[in-house]
C-alpha cells in the first residue's frame, strides 16, 4: 500500500472512483441476487410447465401467481426465513465494502484489490460499533417520538383518521430524525476511516463537522438521497411499463432497474466523498513527532480516544511544514485551520514512520 | 492534474454507458413490445376450435328474455311487527313494545309458536353460541359486556291469553340455551288464522360482537327484539338455536318501528323514515318498511352522513365516522353502481332507500352485515390508497344480499350457501364488470388481482374437507364455512360461466331470483333453474359439487414430439421384403397423454404449442379419465396446456395443467423482479 502524502486524495469524488463505486454495486447486486434466487427457484418451477414461463406469474388477475403461491407455500415458508436472515447478514457485511469505497474516494492514485482489503477490513470493528450505537439510537428516538404521536392521537377519540394522521405524522418526524441519525452516522464512518479513530473520537468528530456546515452537510446529503429515491420510482414505473411478456422485455427491465441502482450507488459515493472533505476539516493536525509502531494500538476500535495532537515543530526545523498524517491530507483552499496552522515538512524517516503506522 | 482528468474521463465513460444503456434498453423494449396488443394475436397455422360458448354482447336477447321472467311485486305478509324502542345509550339497553300480527300461512293448524330471542347467544360464557369450539370468520373476539333479552309480555288479543307465562324457558335440549323458545297455544291456529300478540321487552345489548352491540356510544341494534320463527307451507317450524356460523331465516311482513333516542343520536335504520319529533331532548323516529322479514338499526351521537339518489328514485344515505368521507364516496359510489347492476341482473330494487353504515374502527365485528335497506360495511379510512378494494368488495357483497337474502329469502342456517355463495358470485360478477382484471386489488406498477382468482384459491384450498351444501351448524370451522359457502359456491358458478357461458348463468340466476323473489327456495329450485337453463350436465355438475364434495384435477400426463424417421421393420413378405412406406409428410409426430382426477365432469380445451410459438387447439369432451392427443405437423411440439383460459375454475391444481418440454429452472422475471426488490430494500435498510 501506498499512503505517502502523495498519495491522499487532496479533493475526494466520486467520479474518480467509479471502479469502486462499479465493485461496491457488484457486491450488492450479488447479495440481491442470492436473497432472490430461492424465490426465482420456487415460483419459476411452480410454473415452469407453462410455455410462456413465468411470465404467467405476471398476467392480469392474478389466477396463476395466487395459485404458485398456494401450492408453493410450503417451500416459501423456509425459503422467506432463510432469505431473511441473508438480507441480515448482507446488511452488516455491507460495511466491507462501505469502508473500502471509503478508503478508496480518500486516496490517490491507482488502488489495488490488496489495498481494498486493507481499507475493508481495518475500520470493521468501529464500524460495527458505530452500527449499533446508531440502531440504538434511532430505535430510541423513533420510539419515543412515535410514543408521543401515540399519546396525543389517543385524546382524539372520535375522529380516527385525525388520530391517524398524527400518528402519520410523527412517524414522518421519527424517520426524519433516522435519516438525520444516519447522516452523523455517515460522517462518524468517515471519521474513523480518515481519522483511524474509535467510536467515541468518530462521533465527537461528527458531530464537529456537522457543526462545521451543517446546511451543507444536510443539503448535499438532501438531493443526493432525493435523487436517489426519484430514480429508482423512475425505474420501478418504467419496468412496469416495459412488462415481461417477452425475454427481451425482461432484459431491459433489468438494464433500467440496474442502471437506477447504479446511480444510486454513484449518488451514495458522491455524499461520502463530500462527507470526506468536511470531516478532513475538522480533524486534528497530524503530528510531526515520529511515531513509534509499537506505541499504536492494535486496532482503531481500541484507540478509543483523540488521536495524536499536532506538536510543536522541532526546533532545528523550524521552517519544514508538518505532512498530513495518512489519509489526513487536506489542502489550505479547502480547510481555514489548514490554512491558519503553519504547515511543516515532514522529514523523509518520519514519512517512512507514518506509512507503518497506517499499515498497522 | 492529469489523475484528475483521468478519474473524469472515468466518469464520463460510465456515465456513457449508463445513458447508452438506457437509451438501447428503451429502444429494445419499445421495439418488442410494439407489436404485441392486448389480446393474443394468431400465429400462423393455428386452428381456433369453436368457442364452447360465444359470448353474447351486453344487451343480448338473452338477457331481455330472461328480464321477462314473471316477478311478485310484493310479499305475502306473514309476520307483520309494530313496534316502540327506546335506546338508553348509557345503559346500552333498548326498551321495547308493540304488536306482532302473525298469520298461520301453513297447511296444517298450529298448537304452538316458535319465538328467536337471538341477544340471550351473549348472555353467559353457557349459552350454545359460547360453548361452540369451532373458531374462525367472524366474532372471534371475546365479550367484555354480555347482553341478554328479557320478554316481559306476550299477550294473545285473540286467544285472550298470556302466552310467556307458559313458554318454554329454554332451547329444546338445551337448558342452558334461551335463543329458541317454543310458546305452546291454548288452542290450534287454523291455516289462514290470524293471531295478534302484545308484546313487551327489553334488549341489554353485548359490547360489539357478531353484527350487533355497543361499542362506547356507537350502538348497532340487530336481532333486537322477539322474533318469529318462519312456518313452512307444510306446517313445520324453521325455528333454530342461535349458532356461530349461522345467520337467520323468517317470514315476510311490514314493518313500522319507532325509535326513540336522545336527540344527538343519528339514527340509520330499514325502512324509510316517515316521522321525526322532538320533545324533551329526545327524538322520535318512524320507519316504515313493507316486504321485508327482519328489521335493524343504529345509533351513534358521532356519525357523519352524506345522501345521494340514483337514477330510479332510490335514496341513498351513508352514515360514517367522521374522517371516512372518502369512504364514504366509494361506498355510495359502489351501491350506484350495484342496484343498476343487480337490478338489471337479478330485477330491480323495489324499496325507495338504502342505508350504508360504515362502523367506527372499534366496531368492526357490526360490519359487514345485511338487513334489509340497511347494510354495514367497514374497514379503515386508509384502505382505499392500499390499491385494494375492500371496500368497494364489501359495499357491493352486502348490496348483493339485498337480493340474495332479502328478495329471495332462503334458509341461511339451513343452506347458507343459497345466500352467502350466490351471493359471493353476483359480487364477483359485478366488480369484474366495473373493474375487469383487478376488482380485488390493483397493486403499484399496475398489476391487478381479480376477484374470481381469491375466490378460487380459498375455494381450492378446502374443497375435500366438508360438503357445500350443508347447514351452517355443521361445519368444523370457520375457514371451512367461509371458504365452502362463500368462495367454492362462487367458483362453482364461476366454471359454470367458463364453460357453458357467463350470459347463461346471468340467465339462470336471473330467472331464480326473479321467480323466488318474495319467496323463500331452496336448494332444488336453484339446481332446476340451472338444469332448464344449462342443461342437465351442468346441473349434475352442480349438485355434485355442491353436494357431494365433487372435485376434479387435469393434467398433463406426457408430453413427446419426434422428428419421423423412415418407417423401420419388415413389410411384406420377409423373404421377399417390400420397400418400406414412403412418409408423405416430413415433419414431426409426437403424442399428448391428458387426465382428469375427480368426480367432476367439464369440457376442456388443450391447446399444443409449437417450437415457433404457434398453437393448435384441440377439444376433450372431459369424459373418461385419460385422453390421448396425437399430433403431426412441420414443427416440433414443445408444449401442452389443458383449459388455457382458465375456464374451470374448480380445477384443483391449475400448474399440472401444462406441460413444457423446456424444463425448470429459476423464473427468470420473478428473479428480475425479486433482486430489485432486494435492491431496494438494501438501499433502505443496509449501510
Amino acid at each position: 500500500m501506498n499512503h505517502a502524502a502523495e498519495s491522499i486524495e487532496d479533493r475526494p469524488l466520486a467520479r474518480k472512483r467509479p471502479g469502486v463505486v462499479l465493485l461496491v454495486y457488484a457486491f450488492r447486486l450479488v447479495a440481491a441476487l442470492l436473497v432472490a434466487w430461492p424465490f426465482a427457484v420456487t415460483l419459476g418451477g411452480a410454473v415452469s410447465g407453462y410455455p410462456r414461463g413465468d411470465a404467467v406469474l405476471f398476467d392480469q388477475g392474478g389466477m396463476l401467481l395466487l395459485e404458485a403461491l398456494r401450492r408453493s407455500a410450503g417451500a416459501l415458508r423456509p425459503t422467506t426465513s432463510s432469505s431473511l436472515l441473508l438480507f441480515v447478514l448482507v446488511c452488516f457485511l455491507s460495511l466491507l465494502p462501505l469502508a473500502a469505497l471509503l478508503g478508496a474516494l480518500g486516496a490517490k492514485g491507482r488502488v489495488t484489490a490488496r489495498d481494498l482489503g486493507a481499507w475493508a477490513l481495518r475500520p470493521i470493528g468501529t464500524f460495527s460499533l458505530l452500527l449499533g450505537a446508531a440502531a440504538i439510537v434511532e430505535a430510541l428516538l423513533g420510539g419515543v417520538v412515535i410514543a408521543v404521536g401515540n399519546a396525543i392521537a389517543r385524546r382524539e377519540t372520535v375522529d380516527l383518521r385525525a388520530a391517524d394522521q398524527i400518528r402519520i405524522g410523527f412517524v414522518a418526524f421519527a424517520v426524519l430524525l433516522v435519516l438525520l441519525v444516519s447522516v452523523f452516522h455517515d460522517l462518524a464512518r468517515v471519521a474513523a476511516v480518515r481519522g483511524e479513530l474509535g467510536m467515541r473520537a468518530s462521533i465527537k468528530r461528527a458531530f464537529a463537522a456537522f457543526r462545521s456546515a451543517p446546511l451543507s452537510l444536510l443539503g448535499g446529503w438532501s438531493w443526493r438521497a432525493a435523487l436517489g429515491a426519484a430514480l429508482l420510482g423512475v425505474a420501478l414505473v418504467a419496468a412496469s411499463r416495459i412488462g415481461v411478456e417477452r425475454k427481451l422485455q425482461v432484459f431491459a427491465g433489468f438494464l433500467v432497474h440496474q442502471a437506477s441502482v447504479l446511480a444510486v450507488f454513484f449518488l451514495r459515493a458522491s455524499w461520502l466523498a463530500a462527507a470526506i472533505r468536511h470531516v478532513d476539516r475538522v480533524l486534528p493536525k497530524p503530528t510531526t513527532e515520529p511515531v513509534v509502531p509499537a506505541s499504536l494500538p492494535e486496532t482503531p476500535a481500541e484507540n478509543d480516544g483523540e488521536p495524536p495532537q499536532a506538536a510543536p515543530p522541532p526546533a532545528e526545523h523550524p521552517a519544514e511544514p508538518s505532512a498530513p498524517l495518512g489519509p489526513l491530507a487536506e489542502t489550505p483552499e479547502e480547510n481555514a485551520s489548514a490554512e491558519a496552522s503553519d504547515p511543516a515538512s515532514v522529514r523523509p524517516e518520519e514519512k517512512v514512520v507514518t506509512e507503518e503506522r497506517l499499515d498497522a | 492534474m492529469s489523475k484528475r482528468q483521468g478519474g473524469r474521463g472515468a466518469w464520463g465513460r460510465t456515465l456513457l454507458a449508463i445513458v447508452v444503456g438506457l437509451g438501447a434498453t428503451y429502444g429494445a423494449a419499445l421495439a418488442a413490445t410494439a407489436g404485441v396488443s392486448a389480446e393474443p394475436s394468431s400465429a400462423p397455422g393455428v386452428e381456433l376450435a369453436e368457442a364452447v360458448i360465444p359470448p353474447s354482447p351486453a344487451g343480448s336477447g338473452a338477457l331481455a328474455a330472461f328480464a321477462a321472467e314473471p316477478m311478485a311485486a310484493h310479499a305475502d305478509p306473514v309476520a307483520s311487527y309494530t313496534l316502540r324502542a327506546s335506546l338508553d345509550p348509557n345503559l346500552h339497553q333498548v326498551r321495547g313494545e308493540g304488536t306482532i300480527v302473525w298469520r298461520n300461512a301453513s297447511r296444517i293448524p298450529q298448537r304452538e309458536l316458535w319465538l328467536h330471542l337471538y341477544l340471550n347467544a351473549f348472555k353467559n360464557e353457557k349459552t350454545n353460541y359460547m360453548r361452540q369450539r369451532a373458531r374462525g370468520f367472524r366474532g372471534g373476539g371475546a365479550l367484555a359486556d354480555y347482553g341478554w333479552i328479557r320478554v316481559s309480555k306476550l299477550f294473545a288479543r285473540e286467544l285472550d291469553t298470556e302466552l310467556w307465562d307458559k313458554a318454554d324457558r329454554h332451547t329444546p335440549g338445551d337448558p342452558d340455551d334461551e335463543t329458541d323458545i317454543r310458546v305452546p297455544l291454548p288452542r290450534a291456529i287454523e291455516p289462514g288464522e290470524t293471531l295478534t300478540l302484545d308484546v313487551a321487552f327489553v334488549s341489554d345489548l353485548p359490547s360489539v360482537t357478531l353484527r350487533t352491540g355497543f361499542d362506547e356510544s356507537f350502538h348497532m341494534v340487530a336481532q333486537w327484539f322477539p322474533k318469529l320463527a318462519k312456518i313452512e307451507p307444510d306446517g313445520r317450524w324453521a325455528h333454530f338455536a342461535f349458532y356461530r356460523f349461522s345467520e337467520f331465516y323468517a317470514d315476510y311482513g311490514n314493518y313500522d318501528v319507532t325509535i326513540d333516542a336522545p336527540e344527538r343520536y343519528v339514527i340509520g335504520a330499514t325502512g324509510r323514515l316517515d316521522k321525526e319529533t322532538t320533545k324533551d331532548g329526545r327524538v322520535e323516529r318512524r320507519f316504515l318498511q313493507e316486504d321485508v322479514h327482519d328489521f335493524a338499526f343504529t345509533a351513534w351521537d358521532h356519525f357523519r352522513e352524506v345522501t345521494a339518489t340514483t337514477a330510479d328514485g332510490v335514496a341513498l344515505r351513508c352514515l360514517y365516522p367522521p374522517g371516512f368521507d372518502r369512504d364514504a364516496t366509494i361506498e355510495l359510489d359502489a351501491a350506484r353502481f350495484g342496484l343498476e347492476h343487480f337490478g338489471a341482473a337479478y330485477g330491480k330494487y323495489p324499496y325507495g332507500t338504502l342505508t350504508i353504515v360504515h362502523p367506527p374502527p372499534g366496531a368492526s365485528e357490526a360490519g359487514g352485515m345485511e338487513y334489509p335497506t340497511l347494510i354495514t360495511t367497514g374497514g379503515p379510512w386508509w384502505l382505499p390508497e392500499t390499491g385494494a378494494r375492500a371496500i368497494e368488495g364489501v359495499t357491493i357483497h352486502e348490496l348483493g344480499h339485498q337480493w340474495f337474502y332479502g328478495l329471495v329469502a332462503t334458509n341461511e342456517h339451513a343452506f347458507p350457501f343459497l345466500d352467502e355463495g350466490l351471493n359471493s358470485y353476483a359480487e364477483g360478477e359485478s366488480m369484474e364488470a366495473r373493474w375487469p382484471g383487478n376488482s380485488a386489488a390493483r397493486l403499484p406498477g399496475g398489476f391487478g388481482v381479480a376477484l374470481p382468482s381469491g375466490y378460487r384459491v380459498a375455494a381450492a384450498e378446502v374443497e375435500h374437507n366438508e360438503a357445500v351444501a350443508q347447514s351452517a351448524a355443521r361445519f368444523a370451522s370457520g375457514s371451512d364455512y367461509g371458504s365452502l359457502v362463500y368462495s367454492r359456491t362462487a367458483t362453482i358458478l364461476n366454471t359454470l360461466a367458463g364453460v357453458y357461458g357467463p350470459d347463461r348463468v346471468r340467465e339462470a340466476i336471473g330467472r331464480y331470483t326473479r321467480r323466488y323473489r318474495f319467496r323463500h327456495p331452496g336448494p332444488e329450485e336453484l339446481l332446476g333453474i340451472l338444469r332448464d337453463t344449462m342443461g342437465p350436465d351442468a346441473e349434475l355438475a352442480t349438485r355434485q359439487a355442491l353436494f357431494e364434495r365433487g372435485w376434479v384435477d387435469y393434467s398433463v400426463a406426457e408430453l413427446s414430439s419426434n422428428r419421423m424417421e423412415p418407417v423401420g421393420g419388415v413389410f411384406g413378405d420377409p423373404d421377399k421384403p417390400s420397400a418400406a412406406p414412403v412418409l408423405d409428410t416430413y415433419g414431426y409426430r409426437g403424442r399428448v397423454l391428458v387426465r382428469r382426477h375427480g368426480t367432476l365432469v367439464f369440457p376442456v380445451d388443450i391447446d399444443l404449442v409449437m417450437d415457433d410459438g404457434s398453437t393448435k387447439r384441440v377439444r376433450w369432451d372431459g369424459k373418461g379419465v385419460t385422453h390421448e392427443v396425437d399430433y403431426e405437423g412441420e414443427r416440433k411440439l414443445v408444449a401442452a396446456v389443458i383449459d388455457p383460459e382458465h375456464r374451470v375454475l374448480l380445477d384443483d391444481d391449475l400448474l399440472n395443467n401444462a406441460q413444457s418440454d423446456r424444463g425448470g429452472g429459476p423464473g427468470s422475471r420473478v428473479l428480475e423482479r425479486g433482486m430489485f426488490g432486494a435492491e431496494l430494500l438494501l438501499w433502505l435498510l443496509a449501510p
